[in-house]
C-alpha cells in the first residue's frame, strides 16, 4: 500500500513517527520545516521534545555530538545550509571520527540537518551545497533524498545508523509530489532508477532529480528517452548502482546543484570512467559564481531543467 | 611565572576531603601522572609525531581522580595523560597508543593527543584546543535525562577561551541549567590586571560570570586546595543548580617553554619537599612537591612517601616495558572502525 503526499508531509510525518517510537530521539533546534515550508504542525505537536538552542551553531552541532554518544538519539536542524559552517569544526572535525579514535568503541549517531542549495533570491551567503566539501571526510554519511518517499525512508535510515549523518534537504522540494509506502524502504547507500529510458542516463540528487524528471519529459516530446537515476545517499556514495546504469545507456549526464570542483557528480565521473572508460558523459553543475539574488541570473548559474534537457541533445547529437 | 599575589589565599584552604581519606590518597594519583610522563620523556625515542606532557598540571587530574564518580563523564585535551593516569587508566594501554601500538584503545591511530578511555568516562578526546567543549554539553545533557545527580567534566586550557566556542558553551550550559563543571587548566600568567595577555577580561573567572556560570578560582600549585574546590563545584552542579567553572591556575613547568616538551627539570625528586630551592619550580610552583610539603607538614614520613613513590615508579616502568614490546596493528586496521560495518 502506498500513499500520494506531498514531501514536506512526508518529511513531517517521518520525523513524527521516529519520535513516537524512540523516547532518545531529541530535535536540537527547531527549523527543520519552518520558516520556509507549509506549516507541518511538527514542533507544535513535539513541544517538548524540541530543544532552541541560542544562534551558536559551534554549540548546538557539540551539543548534538555530545548527546549522541551518550545515549541520545538527537536530530539537529541547523536550518540554512550556510549555517553549518560556523560549526564546522564539530561536524568536520569532530564527529566523523569519533569511530576511529575511539578504536570503535564510540559512536556518536547524530543526524544533522540543513536546508541547501538555491532557494531563490536568498543571495550569495544563503545558497551553498556545503556538502561537498564533506564528501572529503571520511566517517560522515550525507544523505540527499529528493522524493517524498526518499524523506520517509532516509530520515527511518537515518536513526538507524550509528554513524553521524548529514541530511541534505532543500527548501524548493515542499511541494515535490510521490507516493511513500506504508512501511519506510530505502536503503542507504543505493540509488534508485526513476525512470527509464534507453537514450540518455541522467544521474542527480535532491531538488536536481526533480527538475532532471521535468528535462525528462521534455526530451520525451523531442524523440529521446532518458533515465533518471537518484543517488539518495552522497557518501557512501552508491557507485556500483551508477556505472551498472552508466553502461546500460549511450551518454550519461552528471548533473549536480553543487559548484563543479569537488562536486559528488565530478567524482562520480571520474570513477565512472575508471571503470568504464568508453563512457560517454558530461558535467551539468552550478557554475563557478555565487548565488546571486535576481532569479534570471541565478539561472544562469544553476542547473535548471531546460539546461539539463539541451545538454542531454546536445551530447547526443556529438556522441 | 605567576606572579604572587595574583592568586586566591592559600591561609582559607581547608582540606575536608583529606580529612576524611588516607593522608596519601592524593599523592599517588600525583606521581603516577608525574612519572608517567617523566619516563615517557626518558623514552622519546618510541613515540612518533608531536605530543603534549601534563608536567605541573597535575593537581586537577588528581582532584578529578577524587571527585569524580561513577557514571559521571569527562571531556579533556591534547594535554591529557594525567587524566587517564590519575583514574587509573591502564598505563601499558596508554604507553602503547602513545608509541601507534595496537595495544592502545585506538589501536595506535590516536596517538598522544587522542588519549581516551571510555571505561573511566571519557569517551572522546578532541586534539582541538576548544574541540571537546561544546561536545561535553550535550554529555552533560544526557546525563541530566538518564543519571540524575551525574555531572560531566569539560576539561580545557587558558588558550581555549580565544575561540568562540567556550563562549557559546558557557551561555548554553548556563541557559540550559546544564549539570556540567568547566575545568579550566590555566598556565598562562597574569598581567597588567587581565587575566592573560591573549585576554582582554580581568580573569577567566570574570568570563564565566558574564554568563552567570558561577565558580571559583584556586591555586592549582596546590592539590589539596583544588580538590576541595572542584568537591565544592561538583557538589553544586549535582544539586541542580546549572554549571560551575574552575579557574585553576597552575605554575608553567619549563619543559612547556619549546614546541615539544622537553625535561627541562629532570625527575622529580621528593627530597626536595624537605629542601630549599632557588628555582621557583622547586621551590614553589611543582604541585607534587607542594602536595609532599603538605603531607610532611601533617606528620607523614619522608621515607613513606619515598615507599610510595618508588612503588608506583615501578609500576609506571614496567607498563613502559610492555608497550614497548606491543606490536603495530595490521594494515587493514588502517581502515576498520571509519563508519559502522
Amino acid at each position: 500500500m502506498t500513499s500520494t503526499v506531498t514531501y514536506w508531509q512526508a518529511r513531517a510525518a517521518a520525523l513524527g513517527r521516529e519520535l513516537d517510537a524512540d523516547a532518545r530521539v531529541v530535535l536540537v533546534g527547531g527549523y527543520v520545516s519552518a520558516p520556509f515550508n507549509p506549516p507541518d504542525g511538527l514542533l507544535e505537536g513535539y513541544a517538548d521534545r524540541v530543544l532552541w538552542p541560542p544562534i551558536s551553531e559551534a554549540a548546538q552541532c557539540g551539543f548534538g555530538i555530545g548527546a549522541a554518544m551518550s545515549g541520545l538519539r538527537p536530530f539537529v536542524p541547523i536550518g540554512t545550509s550556510s549555517f553549518m559552517f560556523y560549526a564546522w569544526p564539530q561536524i568536520a572535525n569532530e564527529a566523523p571520527n569519533i569511530r576511529y579514535l575511539s578504536g570503535g568503541l564510540v559512536t556518536a549517531p547524530v543526524v544533522f540537518h540543513v536546508m541547501a542549495g538555491a532557494r531563490r533570491s536568498s543571495g550569495a551567503q544563503h545558497e551553498h551545497m556545503p556538502q561537498a566539501m564533506l564528501q572529503n571526510v571520511p566517517g560522515l554519511r550525507i544523505l540527499a533524498p529528493a522524493t517524498p518517499a526518499d524523506i520517509d525512508g532516509l530520515i527511518h535510515a537515518a536513526f538507524r545508523c550509528d554513524d553521524p549523518v548529514l541530511l541534505v534537504d532543500h527548501v524548493l522540494l515542499a511541494n515535490a509530489t510521490g507516493e511513500v509506502p506504508d512501511n519506510p524502504d530505502a536503503t542507504m547507500g543505493r540509488a534508485d532508477l526513476l525512470r527509464q529510458g534507453g537514450d540518455v542516463l541522467i544521474v542527480a540528487y535532491s531538488l536536481m532529480v526533480q527538475r532532471a524528471l521535468v528535462a525528462a519529459a521534455s526530451l520525451d516530446t523531442q524523440g529521446i528517452e532518458a533515465s533518471v537515476l537518484n543517488l539518495r545517499t552522497l557518501a557512501p556514495v552508491p557507485i556500483d548502482d551508477v556505472v551498472h546504469a552508466v553502461q546500460n545507456h549511450p551518454a550519461t549526464l552528471f548533473v549536480d546543484e553543487a559548484r563543479g570542483p569537488g562536486s559528488t557528480a565530478s567524482y562520480l565521473m571520474a570513477r565512472v570512467l575508471e571503470q568504464a572508460p568508453s563512457t560517454v558523459a558530461r558535467l551539468v553543475c552550478s557554475k563557478q559564481a555565487p548565488s546571486p539574488f535576481a532569479e534570471e541570473l541565478l539561472d544562469e548559474i544553476v542547473p535548471t531543467a531546460e539546461r539539463i534537457a539541451l545538454t542531454a541533445a546536445a551530447v547526443l547529437r556529438e556522441s | 611565572m605567576i606572579e604572587r599575589g595574583t592568586r586566591p589565599d592559600q591561609d582559607e584552604v581547608v582540606c575536608r576531603s583529606m580529612t576524611t581519606t588516607q593522608p596519601t590518597e592524593l599523592l599517588e594519583p600525583l606521581l603516577l601522572a608525574r612519572r608517567f610522563d617523566e619516563i615517557l620523556l626518558a623514552n622519546t625515542d618510541a613515540i612518533r609525531g608531536h605530543f603534549h606532557v601534563s608536567i605541573g598540571l597535575e593537581a586537577t587530574a588528581a582532584a578529578l581522580s577524587r571527585v569524580r564518580r561513577s557514571g559521571d563523564l569527562i571531556t579533556t585535551t591534547y594535554r591529557n595523560h594525567a587524566h587517564l593516569a590519575a583514574l587509573g587508566s591502564d598505563l601499558s594501554v596508554m604507553y602503547a597508543e602513545i608509541f601507534g601500538r595496537d595495544l592502545g584503545h585506538q589501536r595506535g591511530r590516536g596517538g598522544s593527543i587522542h588519549l581516551s578511555d571510555p571505561g573511566l568516562g571519557m569517551l572522546h578526546t578532541s586534539a582541538m584546543v576548544s574541540g571537546g567543549v561544546p561536545i561535553a554539553l550535550g554529555q552533560a545533557y544526557s546525563l541530566s535525562r538518564t543519571r540524575p545527580g551525574a555531572v560531566c567534566f569539560c576539561f580545557f586550557g587558558d588558550g581555549a577561551f580565544g575561540e568562540g566556542a567556550v563562549h557559546e558553551s558557557l551561555n548554553l550550559a548556563s541557559l540550559w541549567r546544564l549539570p556540567l563543571v568547566f575545568v579550566c587548566e590555566n598556565n598562562a600568567p597574569p598581567g597588567d590586571g587581565r587575566a592573560n595577555d591573549q585576554q582582554s577580561a580581568v580573569s577567566l573567572l570574570a568570563i564565566a560570570e558574564a554568563h552567570r556560570v558561577h565558580g571559583r578560582a584556586v591555586d592549582a600549585r596546590h592539590p589539596a586546595a583544588v580538590v576541595d574546590a572542584l568537591e565544592a563545584l561538583a557538589e553544586e552542579v549535582r544539586d541542580g543548580d546549572g554549571p560551575r567553572f574552575l579557574d585553576a591556575q597552575a605554575g608553567r613547568w619549563p619543559g612547556n617553554a619549546t614546541f615539544f616538551p622537553h625535561d627541562a627539570t629532570g625527575r622529580t625528586d621528593v627530597r626536595h619537599a624537605q629542601r630549599d630551592a632557588d628555582d621557583p619550580w622547586r621551590s614553589t610552583d611543582d604541585p607534587v612537591l607542594n602536595e609532599c610539603r603538605r603531607l610532611l607538614a601533617a606528620g607523614v614520613g619522608l621515607d613513606h612517601i619515598r615507599a610510595i613513590d618508588r612503588r608506583i615508579t615501578a609500576e609506571v616502568e614496567g607498563a613502559l616495558g610492555r608497550a614497548r614490546l606491543a606490536p603495530v596493528a595490521p594494515p587493514e586496521a588502517a581502515f576498520t572502525d571509519v563508519v559502522a560495518p
